[in-house]
């Protein structure tokens, strides 16, 4: 049993990785972004924040989703 | 910590859903309210749902912690177990269509909102100091609470799954609470580990006598959200479900928009002569945590849902991890 989950533990522990590699960038170097007073308002610096962990998230979905189709293709063959 | 206040409601939670369902099993057989479990020779008739059982359960518990701390996040978050649990007694009775169960659910973030039981500073792992998400935050426990309780409504899948499941992933939530000292949101976690322990034994593993139902699921995911929220301890918990929240986004990616499972035209599990389970091979078939399980071949449903335990162990390992980086 524990072999037949291998690849899915392998799945949950880089997903794992990416949560906490995904927080540290956002929150230890995104979140720090305070662009000078009068250049954007607070509130541009915030969406700025935003925007940028949008993007890290979506490289996390997409880091995901190509691992979930290599897996998938792998081990079932279509037959339609 | 009062230590004989965790233990009366502890055992007050567990008890009462030892006692409820019972009695909730034979309401609902003498009222028909019975659904076919599909995987099993014959497709026996299983009550359906334990939902306010568990729910009452729970509530019991909360509201005897109230009584004595009278804390705000309690409230907040027994407040979110009834509107989830309301919400999920509709979609029981009359089937709510895919997109109106999260939307409908957003009211049960309003709660946690609206009592302020929140702190916009989550902490997170490694980076160790709370971040300030003034403005962001908010939007976030909105979105959480629904998240939660369909990525758990989603794992109910076969017998013992969601219950099992739960049980597990509430270990790391009581770990974090304790690390930082929370006592009181360490007990508020309690009631759920105590239905969800009873209901696993008594009523839910294979062979099921009474399935959850969504008001069960969508209660225990929405109250698991609020804990996680209020708790401070959002980073844990999302570790925790792991394996749903991927169940959800392998579903969510191959099917690319939000319908129910019941909605997918090609079911991404098929069922053998022999009554074990196999993956489907067709291309239509929408990518779920089961079907990778089964993607080496067939098991039976015990087997499976074995399997899906052993993945939300080794997540709730990882969150336990989680919680002493956060520490």
């Amino acid at each position: 049993m524990l072999r037949r989950l291998l690849p899915l533990i392998g799945i949950i522990f880089a997903a794992w990785l990416l949560v906490l590699s995904g927080t540290v960038i956002i929150f230890g170097y995104v979140g720090h972004l305070n662009p000078a007073e009068g250049f954007v308002t607070s509130f541009g610096a915030a969406v700025l924040k935003v925007l940028l962990g949008a993007l890290l998230a979506a490289a996390w979905i997409l880091i995901l989703y190509f691992l979930t189709i290599w897996y998938v293709k792998r081990s079932i063959k279509p037959t339609s | 910590m009062n230590p004989w206040l965790a233990a009366v409601i502890f055992l007050l939670s567990g008890l009462l859903t030892y006692l409820l369902t019972r009695i909730l099993i034979k309401v609902l057989r003498r009222r028909g309210w019975l659904v076919e479990d599909a995987h099993k020779p014959n497709s026996p008739l299983i009550p359906r749902p334990a939902g306010p059982a568990l729910i009452i359960s729970i509530l019991v518990g909360e509201v005897i912690l109230f009584c004595f701390t009278y804390d705000v996040r309690v409230a907040a978050l027994s407040q979110s177990l009834i509107i989830a649990g309301l919400i999920g007694l509709v979609d029981d009775v009359k089937r709510l269509k895919g997109f109106y169960k999260p939307l409908l659910l957003t009211f049960a973030s309003l709660p946690i909102l609206l009592l302020r039981a929140y702190v916009p500073q989550p902490i997170f792992p490694i980076y160790g100091k709370s971040v300030r998400l003034f403005i962001v935050y908010p939007l976030l426990v909105l979105v959480a609470l629904p998240v939660t309780a369909n990525t758990i409504n989603t794992i109910d899948v076969f017998n013992g799954v969601v219950s099992g499941f739960l049980f597990i992933a509430s270990i790391p939530l009581l770990v974090a609470f304790a690390l930082r000292g929370d006592w009181i949101m360490f007990i508020a976690a309690l009631p759920l580990l105590a239905s969800t322990a009873v209901f696993y034994l008594f009523f839910h593993r294979y062979p099921s006598k009474i399935f959850p139902g969504d008001s069960g699921t969508l209660a225990l995911g929405a109250l698991y959200g609020a804990l996680a929220i209020c708790g401070r301890a959002e980073v844990v918990g999302v570790i925790a479900l792991l394996p749903a929240i991927l169940n959800s986004f392998f579903f969510l990616s191959s099917v690319k928009k939000i319908i129910e499972h019941r909605e997918v035209k090609e079911r991404p599990v098929k069922i053998l002569k022999d009554f074990r389970l196999a993956a489907s091979t067709s291309r239509e078939a929408p990518i779920t945590l089961t079907r990778m399980i089964l993607a080496k071949g067939p098991l039976s449903e015990v087997e499976v849902a074995r399997a899906i335990i052993i993945l939300e162990a080794i997540a709730a390992i990882l969150a336990i991890v989680t919680a002493f980086l956060t520490w």
